[in-house]
């Protein structure tokens, strides 16, 4: 098998294309891209932000990275080794180190479980250790994420949204993953809440050195957790760099738009969100080219219509979708 | 002149499996004419409950209003009949509801629903109804407004539902607009359209505005007057720009500082509120975030502290524990 460097994940040209269906004979009417070639690494114990408005496929990502769906061309290397397709024994093995937390972790929870059997849950299907041993475990994984003891008899919908996320980040660690994805896992949650959860995810990443995809619409709480941010828009991932770099140089009209209305908690600083026009197109059929150089009206949009538009590398570490309207040429 | 809106001492409490809970305790606020006043707090402080007390929406007969006065325009809607209260809403007061969803009715066309909407107000034809609909839906920015008449929500993306939401509030020229997280499952892009637009037409109509929300950011960009509530309590309040820069009381204090910024640096701890928030049932007379701080008991068996105005209209309820001067 090839062996893909140093990095923890690497994800190469990663489609998901499902076809889409309609009328009587359920005859194919087009083709839904929730994730267009898509290419992304992260090194061992380092957190890639990935930011992107509602319905950009952010989840869709995150689901064919923890091979809950199937992608349907692209490559994905975990260790350096090809998981694109593995199936049975080397599957189980590799959910031992790839976890996710999923965006609503209250309704993800299955109701009828006690919290106590819900952290369990994944030990048992791997069978690690004895009863005792997998009790134990469970008992030191909810004080870690600072549950009172007596969570273990209770059941979820007696706990509150921010404590639901934490069972769901127990349950996560039970296995000691090596990459946790995490989908919108905070955005909900009030703002004190949210910093503690934020803390707590800090922490273990600290104490465990284990990578984290993280993955949000808030920019402001992206940049607090990552150390590279990728931008999302639309199935492809627009623009990628260290966290730093694209909130000072933000190089796609995007990325500008999308920085541009996070509302500034300033009062004196008198705030001009970039006014985009109409709506995010439909992840069905979406056009060749630019799908968002109409939104800003620039007038070199139509130059990009029907390219295939490459993903490059501008400067070290700093990663554009190139195209006629939307960055630097 | 008087304001607006002008809630007094207003205590809601709602009968539970667990006893009475006293949901909003005490609350009084003002929204001044052409004004924009952001309620803010924590999930579960009352926001909304203060909201549905003031339209008179509470789920009956679980929710009461117990005390308080909540004089709009001068006249207490306690005391006005059912009828009224009906002309009111939705008429004098227009509403956005936190979640759209449920308010649309998914089988009706849009324009349906805004022409009954508006004719449940004003004496008008059909017609008449119908202009001034694709008048209020050009207003808010829908590109199409006819095509949107025969539309069905379901087929609205959130942002455009949102928008038609804020027709249906406008509709009838309101004088008062109450929006409880209007932009909330929106996206940034989109919720900085609707919150401009809220701007907008509130300067366009010299409507008074009544903002519910939890993010600070967008207090601090579309609101005059900021009130702070915790545990059913107003903490502090004053115009926006003296509380975000010198808030008074710990708990805006840790608000305020805990919220994430693009200015902070890159992978960093979150300040954080001490504590856990308290459960509604438990929550002491004294001061509420002495009781979340887990202070003495001593402190806690204090009675409720006062308010204090430190500043012109800038008020602070002033617990020795947790405002220091
Ligand atoms: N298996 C699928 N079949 C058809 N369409 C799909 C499939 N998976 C995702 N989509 C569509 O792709 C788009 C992206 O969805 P996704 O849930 O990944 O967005 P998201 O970025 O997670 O959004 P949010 O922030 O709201 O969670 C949506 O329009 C969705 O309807
Ligand atoms: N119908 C009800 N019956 C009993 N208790 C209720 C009812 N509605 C609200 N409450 C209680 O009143 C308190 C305040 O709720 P409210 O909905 O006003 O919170 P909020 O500040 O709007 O929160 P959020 O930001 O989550 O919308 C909560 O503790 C809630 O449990
Ligand atoms: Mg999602
Ligand atoms: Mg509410």
């Amino acid at each position: 098998m090839k062996n893909k460097g140093s990095d923890l994940l690497e994800i190469d040209g990663l489609c998901i294309h499902v076809p889409h269906r309609s009328g009587f004979f359920r005859l194919k009417t087009g083709v839904v891209k929730p994730v267009d070639e898509i290419s992304l690494k992260i090194p061992p114990g380092k957190t890639l932000g990935l930011v992107g408005e509602s319905g950009s496929g952010k989840s869709a990502l995150g689901k064919a990275i923890v091979r809950l769906s199937q992608p349907s061309s692209g490559k994905i290397y975990f260790e350096g080794r090809d998981i694109t397709r593995v199936r049975g024994r080397k599957l189980r093995a590799l959910r031992k180190k790839i976890q996710m937390v999923f965006q609503d972790s209250k309704s993800s929870l299955n109701p009828r479980m006690s919290v106590g059997q819900l952290v369990e849950e994944p030990l048992r299907l791997q069978k690690v250790g004895r009863g005792w041993q997998r009790r134990a475990r469970v008992a030191e994984l909810l004080e870690r994420v600072e549950l009172p003891r007596n969570a273990m008899r209770k059941f979820p919908y007696e706990f509150s949204a921010g404590q639901c996320q934490r069972i769901a980040i127990a349950r996560a660690l039970a296995l000691d993953p090596k990459l946790i994805v995490l989908d919108g896992s905070v955005s909900d949650l009030d703002v004190s809440i949210q910093a503690q959860i934020m803390n707590l995810l800090l922490d273990l990443q600290e104490e465990k050195g284990m990578s984290y995809l993280f993955m949000s619409h808030d920019f402001s709480v992206v940049k607090h957790m990552s150390d590279m941010v990728a931008v999302m828009y639309l199935g492809k991932v627009v623009e990628m760099a260290p966290a730093e770099v694209i909130y000072q140089q933000p190089l796609h009209a995007y990325t500008k738009a999308f920085l541009s209305g996070v509302p500034n908690p300033s009062p004196f600083e008198q705030q001009a969100p970039i006014a985009l026009q109409g709506d995010v197109p439909s992840a069905l059929n979406p056009p060749a080219g630019c799908a968002f150089g109409h939104r800003v009206g620039h007038v070199r949009y139509e130059e990009s219509l029907g390219q295939e538009l490459p993903f490059e590398e501008v400067t070290p570490g700093h990663w554009l979708l190139r195209c006629p309207c939307c960055g630097p040429i | 002149m008087s304001d607006l809106l002008d809630v007094r001492g207003l205590v809601t409490s709602f009968d539970t499996a667990s006893g009475w809970i006293r949901a909003v305790d005490d609350v009084s606020l003002i929204v001044g004419k052409g004004k924009t006043v952001g309620l803010v707090g924590e999930s579960g402080c009352g926001k909304t409950v203060t909201a549905m007390s003031i339209l008179d929406l509470l789920e009956k007969p679980a929710g009461h209003i117990l005390e308080g006065e909540i004089l709009f325009k001068g006249e207490d809607l306690r005391k006005v009949s059912a009828k009224r209260m009906r002309e009111v809403r939705g008429g004098e007061i227009g509403v956005v509801f936190q979640d759209s969803r449920e308010i649309l009715n998914p089988s009706h066309r849009i324009g349906k629903q805004l022409i009954n909407a508006i004719r449940l107000h004003r004496k008008i034809s059909r017609k008449q109804a119908k202009m001034r609909a694709l008048e209020l839906l050009d207003a808010v920015g829908i590109p199409d407004p006819r095509r949107m008449l025969v539309s069905f929500p379901y087929q609205l993306s959130d942002g455009m539902r949102q928008r038609v939401m804020i027709a249906n509030a406008l509709s009838c020229d309101p004088d008062l607009l109450i929006a409880d997280e209007p932009a909330m499952s929106l996206d940034v892009t989109v919720q900085a359209q609707i919150l401009d637009l809220i701007d907008s037409l509130k300067e366009k109509f010299e409507m008074g505005v009544l903002l519910i929300t939890h993010d600070l950011g967008v207090v601090a960009q579309h609101c005059d007057d900021v009130v702070v509530m915790y545990a059913g309590r107003i903490v502090e309040h004053g115009s926006t720009r003296r509380v975000y820069s010198d808030p008074k009381h710990a708990y805006s204090k840790g608000l305020l500082f805990s919220m994430p910024r693009l200015t902070n640096v890159c992978k960093h701890y979150f300040q954080t509120i001490p504590g856990h928030p308290i459960a509604n049932e438990n929550l002491v007379s004294g001061c509420r975030f002495c009781q979340r701080m887990d202070r003495d008991k001593s402190v806690l068996l204090r009675t409720r502290p006062e308010y204090l105005e430190v500043w012109g209209d800038h008020w602070v309820e002033v617990c020795p524990e947790c405002y220091k001067g």
